[in-house]
C-alpha cells in the first residue's frame, strides 16, 4: 500500500494511548538469546557493499547498489542512520515510521555526496524488537526469514521489478523476455522517493524463533535443500557460517552477509 | 456443516438448458452450461463423496483441477443451507442475509450459510425454472433451479434416500432440451463408466432413478418424462439418450431476467469474469507428493503432513487460498486476496487494492464502516486496522491475552487468529482443510 496516510484517519483516543504505550519502551536486550552475523566480499570485488550493524535490539543488514558507484559508501551510511534513526522510534505509526525512513534516505544520499558520488543506493532491513514482538522493515531484497518449529518463512517480499510483475498476475518469463532487469529495484535508500515503498510489519516473536536475514549474494544461490539444513546449526554463529558457505560453493560471486538472532532468555552474542 | 438433520421438505424446480443438476439426498450441484472435463470433476466428486462431506469432497475435486472447472452452484442443507459458489454465476435467495451469492471475480469459490429457521427460504441460480417439475434424486440437463426449503413436512421429500458413494444416479431419458443452445458434449474416454454423468444411460439405471424424480404437471398435461411409458416424446420434441431434460413449458431460457451483476456485499464482482485479464499474483510453490501446494521452503506439507521432497521442484502458481475467513454468522470467505471489513467496507477508506473483497459482517456499532483490512501477500496474511473508531484487538492463539493493533500499522495475521472489531464482534482465521491445485 502507498503510505499515504493522514493524521485525519486516526482516531485522537487511540492515537494518545498507543503513545502512552510507547513512552518509554526500552529494546528488549535480554530477548534475544543469541545472534551472530558475518559478511565477506565477493569474489574479485575490491571493496564490500555489504554492512550490517547492531545496537539494543536493532539489527541491520544493508546492501549498497553495485550498479552505482559508491555501493560501500551508501551500504554503510544506511546501516549507521538507522541504528540511530530507527533504532531510538518511539512509536510504529505509519507516519512517524516514514518520515524516520525520509530521515535514512536523506543520510544515505549526504553520505554519498560527501564521498563525492552524485548517486548512490541501497537496499536494507531492519529488525526492531520490542517488548513480545518484533517489527520488521525493508526496502529492496534484502530479505528476512523466521526460523520456527522446524520451518522457515520468508517474511519479507523482494522490491524487484519481477516481483511486481507477478503481483500483478503477469508471466514473468514473457514480460522479462520483453523489457529485461527483472532484478531491479523498485524501492531502495539513495533516491529521492524510492525509499517510500519501503515495508513495515509487526510480528509475534516467540521463544525460540529465529530470524535470519541476509543480502541476495547468500539467498538467490541457496535452494531448498540448503534451508533445510540450516536447521541443523543451533548457534547462530554456526547459522550464519552454513549461509555464508552454502552461497559461495553454490557459485556466489557477490558480497555476502548473513545475520541470524534467536529469541529467548538470554543475553546478546558477538559477531562471527 | 453441522451433524444434525434439517427436517421438513426440499423441493428443487428445474429450468431448461445445457447444464448439469444433480441432486442427492441433502445436496445438489448446478454445474453452469458444462457437461465436459470441467464439470466431471465436480460431478465425479459430488457422487463419490459421503453424504456428509459433499461440499468438501467437491472443493477439494476443484482445487485439485487447479479451478479449472466450469461455474457451479453446490448447495447442502442440514440444520443450515450450505451454499457454495464458483465463477461467473450467481446464486439468488429469498433469505434476508443473503441476497444473492457471486462467484464472479473471485479466483477460488465463495461460500455462504444461511439459517432458515422457521421461514421458507428458496435458493435459485441460472433461467427461469419450470413449477412444475421437483428433482428428488438423480441428475438431469438444466439451466438453472429453484430449490424451497421448508421445514413443513412433507412426506415425498422426506423419504429420499441417500445414493451410495459411487453408485449412479442418472434417470431417465427424456425430451431433447428444445431450448439449450450448446447440444450436451459427450464425457471424455478416460472417465470411468460408473463415474461419467454424461455417458449413455441403461435401462436399469433408468428404472433405479425413475421413482426419484417426479414431474408434476397436472395444470399443463406435461407428460411425466420418468415414467418409461412417455418414451414417445411430445410432438417437436427430440428424445436423447444421455441426459434427462424436462420438457419445458417455455422453451426459451429466460435470458433476460437473469441476476443483477453489480458485486454483493463481500464479493468484488470482475466484470471479465475469472478466465479473462486474470490479475491474480503468481506466487512460488513446490507441491508435496500428494499434490498439494506450500511456500517453497517447507519441510512438511501443510496440507497433510508428508515430508517434502528437497528436491522437489519449484514452479510458479496463482496465488492460492491462505486461508478461510470465519465470519460471526459462521459463515467463512477463502483468503485468496485482499478483504476489508467493516459495516460499511469502502476500498478507498481502507486504503486496499480494488480487487479487494467488501464484507460486511455486522449491524453492531462498534464496528466500524471500514474497520480491518487483511492483506495477502504470497504465502503471509497481514490484518490493519483503518483507523477504527474502537479500535481492533488480535488474539494470535487460545487463551492469549488480546493486543490492540496500532492504527494502520501492519501486523502477521497467523492462521487461529481472532480478531475483535470494536466490541464482541470478532472474526477467525481459519485453516484450509487441504490446499491442493493451484493454477498455473
Amino acid at each position: 500500500m502507498p503510505p499515504a496516510f493522514d493524521e485525519a484517519t486516526l482516531t485522537t483516543d487511540i492515537a494518545s494511548t498507543l503513545s502512552d504505550l510507547f513512552a518509554g519502551v526500552s529494546p528488549i536486550r535480554s530477548a534475544i538469546a543469541d545472534w551472530a552475523a558475518g559478511t565477506t566480499v565477493g569474489t574479485g570485488r575490491r571493496e564490500n557493499q555489504d554492512a550490517w550493524g547492531q545496537r539494543d535490539g536493532t539489527f541491520v543488514v544493508a546492501d549498497g547498489m553495485g550498479g552505482r558507484p559508491g555501493g560501500s559508501t551508501a551500504a554503510v551510511a544506511a546501516v549507521a542512520a538507522a541504528l540511530d534513526i530507527l533504532g531510538t522510534a518511539s512509536t510504529l505509526h505509519p507516519l512517524d515510521w516514514a518520515g524516520r525512513m525520509a530521515s535514512l534516505n536523506d543520510a544515505v544520499i549526504l553520505a554519498g555526496r560527501r564521498a563525492g558520488h552524485d548517486r548512490v543506493g541501497a537496499a536494507i532491513a531492519v529488525v526492531r524488537c520490542l517488548p513480545g514482538r518484533v517489527v520488521i522493515s525493508h526496502a529492496g531484497d534484502v530479505r528476512i526469514y523466521r526460523l520456527r518449529q522446524g520451518e522457515v518463512q520468508l517474511l519479507t517480499r523482494d522490491h524487484t521489478v519481477g516481483t511486481e510483475i507477478n503481483s500483478a498476475g503477469r508471466d514473468l518469463d514473457s514480460v522479462h523476455a520483453a523489457i529485461g532487469k527483472s532484478a531491479a529495484l523498485t524501492s531502495f535508500l539513495g533516491a529521492t522517493t524510492s525509499w517510500q515503498r519501503h515495508s513495515l510489519r509487526v510480528l509475534d516473536a516467540r521463544h525460540g524463533d529465529r530470524l535470519v536475514m541476509c543480502t541476495d549474494g547468500v539467498h538467490r544461490r541457496l535452494d531448498r535443500g540448503d534451508w533445510a539444513d540450516v536447521h541443523d546449526a543451533t548457534e547462530c554463529e554456526r547459522l550464519v557460517e552454513v549461509l555464508l558457505d552454502r552461497s559461495a560453493a553454490a557459485g556466489s560471486t557477490d558480497d555476502r552477509t548473513a545475520l541470524a538472532m534467536t529469541f529467548g532468555s538470554g543475553t546478546l552474542g558477538s559477531a562471527a | 456443516m453441522t451433524s444434525a438433520s434439517r427436517s421438513g421438505a426440499v423441493h428443487v424446480r428445474v429450468a431448461p438448458g445445457s447444464g448439469a443438476l444433480l441432486r442427492r439426498a441433502t445436496a445438489l450441484l448446478f454445474v453452469d452450461g458444462g457437461t465436459d472435463s470441467r464439470a466431471a470433476t465436480m460431478v465425479d466428486a459430488f457422487l463419490a463423496s459421503d453424504e456428509s462431506a459433499i461440499v468438501e469432497a467437491v472443493t477439494d475435486a476443484v482445487t485439485s483441477a487447479s479451478f479449472d472447472v466450469a461455474p457451479f452452484a453446490l448447495i447442502a442443507w442440514n440444520s443450515q443451507v450450505h451454499i457454495v459458489v464458483f465463477g461467473p454465476l450467481d446464486v439468488r435467495t429469498d433469505h434476508a442475509s443473503l441476497p444473492m451469492l457471486s462467484g464472479a471475480g473471485s479466483t477460488t469459490w465463495v461460500e455462504r450459510r444461511v439459517r432458515p429457521g422457521d421461514e421458507t427460504v428458496v435458493v435459485e441460480a441460472g433461467a427461469s425454472v419450470d413449477p412444475a417439475t421437483d428433482l428428488e434424486l438423480g441428475r438431469v440437463a438444466a439451466g438453472g433451479f429453484a430449490a424451497t426449503f421448508s421445514t413443513r413436512g412433507d412426506a415425498s421429500s422426506t423419504t429420499v434416500s441417500s445414493i451410495a458413494p459411487g453408485s449412479d444416479p442418472r434417470p431417465v431419458a427424456a425430451p431433447a432440451p428444445v431450448a439449450s443452445p450448446e447440444p450436451p458434449t459427450p464425457a471424455p474416454a478416460t472417465i470411468e463408466p460408473v463415474a461419467d454423468p454424461t455417458g449413455p444411460v441403461s435401462g436399469d439405471r433408468l428404472a433405479a432413478l425413475r421413482a426419484a424424480m417426479r414431474v408434476h404437471d397436472a395444470a399443463t398435461g406435461t407428460p411425466d418424462v420418468t415414467d418409461p411409458t412417455a418414451a414417445d416424446a411430445p410432438p417437436g420434441l427430440e428424445p436423447v439418450d444421455d441426459e434427462v431434460t424436462l420438457a419445458p413449458h417455455d422453451p426459451t431460457p429466460d435470458q433476460t431476467s437473469g441476476p443483477p451483476t453489480e458485486p454483493t456485499a463481500g464479493h468484488a464482482s470482475h466484470p471479465d469474469g475469472p478466465d479473462e485479464l486474470d490479475d491474480t499474483p503468481f506466487v512460488l510453490a513446490v507441491r508435496c507428493p500428494r499434490g498439494h501446494v506450500n511456500p517453497i521452503h517447507v519441510s512438511v506439507c501443510q496440507s497433510c503432513g508428508d515430508l517434502m521432497d528437497v528436491g522437489a521442484p519449484t514452479e510458479t502458481i496463482r496465488q492460492p487460498p491462505l486461508a478461510m475467513l470465519e465470519l460471526p454468522t459462521a459463515e467463512a470467505i477463502a483468503v485468496d486476496r485482499a478483504i476489508v471489513i467493516g459495516r460499511r467496507p469502502d476500498h478507498e477508506a481502507a486504503q486496499a487494492d480494488p480487487r479487494a473483497q467488501l464484507v460486511v459482517v455486522s449491524d453492531d456499532p462498534s464496528v466500524s464502516r471500514t474497520h480491518v483490512r487483511i492483506d495477502v501477500e504470497d504465502w503471509s496474511l497481514t490484518v490493519t486496522d483503518c483507523g477504527s473508531r474502537s479500535g481492533t484487538a488480535i488474539v494470535v492463539r487460545p487463551g492469549e491475552e488480546p493486543r490492540i493493533l496500532e492504527p494502520w500499522v501492519t501486523h502477521e495475521l497467523p492462521v487461529g487468529a481472532r480478531l475483535f472489531l470494536g466490541g464482541p464482534t470478532s472474526v477467525v482465521i481459519r485453516a484450509i482443510p487441504t490446499r491442493r491445485g493451484g493454477r498455473g
